[in-house]
């Protein structure tokens, strides 16, 4: 069997396609937020699909697939074990002075995103999700598997512990 | 600036780096995923091979052909099937002891030791973390209670302990399981003071499991099945 027979033997749902198609972007910038690294939110990105792959048929008749497929990312982007791991498979890749520029954010981003890895687990997830995909808080409720008033409180609790670390470090002027 | 123009502005930017990565053909990333796993595998036996046994193989010469150093048995790689791949949490040399009123060491029955810090700490078995035997719910998901110790936790002070535990399956594509925020609490004579969390485990495999209370952050690899790992070494 070639190469091409290989990968053209992988069944994909055209309803999976389309999912991986139109939210792939968004999990991996989602990830990126969570973790700080471009090849450990892809990596991670990618696992998230390969399982919602692997899952299809009940993924597939969820009302979310795509809240589905950002759990399980987050989830993921938690895991210390995969981090490692994903790092470890990045340090083998070449990584071009094109590529890096890709991913060099703003010092005071940076800065952000780093402050928001320092909050508590749920708290930056909601805030990642808000932030990074504009999600209404309801939505968020949905990927989290919690009630609306507890998105409004990691929200507001999230907000009000990175405001003051920011306005510390000189980069905002108020919350 | 405020808060929220540079919130957005940064939020715009990780979006962004979403937008820009590369995204490569699902059924390509599917081929290349299990490539990898592969050569990850053959990578870590290799290397078990040659760092434990130290031995040199050594070329044929003058027609005679020396043995092969003998293969060993991989433990833990990062293949992603089977119970000899599970890299459960075992013990390290020196079991950690709190410095509270909880007991040094768990009971003898337990065949535990205390495993983690004084901000969160749990049991982990001295053999290594097996679930075996669980009881199994209606649905099918095997159940299993966790427990969870910490400095300056007491029982009836905090009778719903605001601990969140989350099971990761590490081997498959079974979603990810959260439970507790809140936990419920317990105490016992030889047991101290302790969080309890139920989990219900969907299926058997590789699970690492999660628990976070009070910004400290604990975890461990567990296989849940009905027989050991063939080899831990």
């Amino acid at each position: 069997m070639t190469e091409s027979d290989a990968v053209s033997e992988v069944q994909v749902p055209g309803s999976f396609e389309q999912l991986y198609q139109r939210e792939y972007p968004a999990v991996v910038g989602l990830v990126y937020g969570m973790t700080g690294s471009r090849w450990v939110a892809e990596d991670l990105a990618q696992e998230a699909f390969l399982r919602a792959h692997r899952d299809w048929p009940r993924v597939g008749r969820m009302a979310s697939p795509d809240g589905w497929v950002r759990r399980v990312a987050l989830n993921l982007a938690r895991s210390r074990w995969r981090r490692l791991r994903s790092e470890t498979m990045a340090t083998l890749r070449f990584e071009s002075d094109e590529e890096r520029a890709k991913t060099s954010l703003d010092p005071d981003v940076e800065e952000f995103w780093e402050e928001v890895r320092r909050l508590p687990v749920r708290q930056a997830q909601a805030v990642a999700l808000h932030y990074v995909e504009g999600m209404p808080v309801a939505e968020i409720g949905q990927v989290l598997g919690v009630a609306t008033g507890t998105v409004k409180a990691l929200l507001h609790q999230g907000r009000e512990r990175l405001g003051r670390q920011l306005v510390a470090k000189g980069l905002i002027d108020e919350i | 600036m405020r808060f929220e123009e540079f919130a957005s502005r940064a939020g715009k930017a990780a979006s962004d780096v979403g937008r820009r990565a590369s995204r490569p053909s699902f059924a390509r990333l599917v081929r290349d995923r299990h490539r990898r796993t592969l050569f990850a595998g053959l990578s870590a036996a290799t290397a078990l091979v040659v760092i434990v046994f130290g031995t040199v193989v050594l070329w044929p010469e003058s027609g005679r052909v020396a043995p092969l150093a003998a293969a060993g048995t991989t433990t833990t790689t990062l293949a992603e099937d089977g119970r000899d791949s599970c890299p459960v949490t075992a013990p390290g040399n020196i079991p950690f002891s709190p410095a509270s009123e909880a007991p040094e060491a768990p009971p003898a029955l337990y065949d535990g030791v205390w495993f983690g810090t004084p901000d969160l700490w749990t049991m982990v078995d001295t053999q290594g973390q097996i679930w075996s035997d669980l009881p199994v719910g209606e649905d099918g998901s095997l159940t299993q209670k966790t427990f969870w110790w910490a400095e300056g936790y007491v029982f009836d002070r905090e009778p719903l302990p605001d601990i969140t535990v989350t099971a990761e399956h590490l081997d498959g594509a079974a979603p990810t399981v959260q439970a507790g925020g809140p936990g419920t609490n317990g105490t016992h004579p030889d047991l101290g003071s302790f969080m309890l969390v139920g989990l219900e485990i969907p299926q058997e495999g590789c699970w690492e499991v999660t628990a976070e209370y009070r910004g400290a952050s604990l975890s461990y690899v567990v296989w849940v099945g009905d027989e050991s790992p063939n080899s831990r070494t």
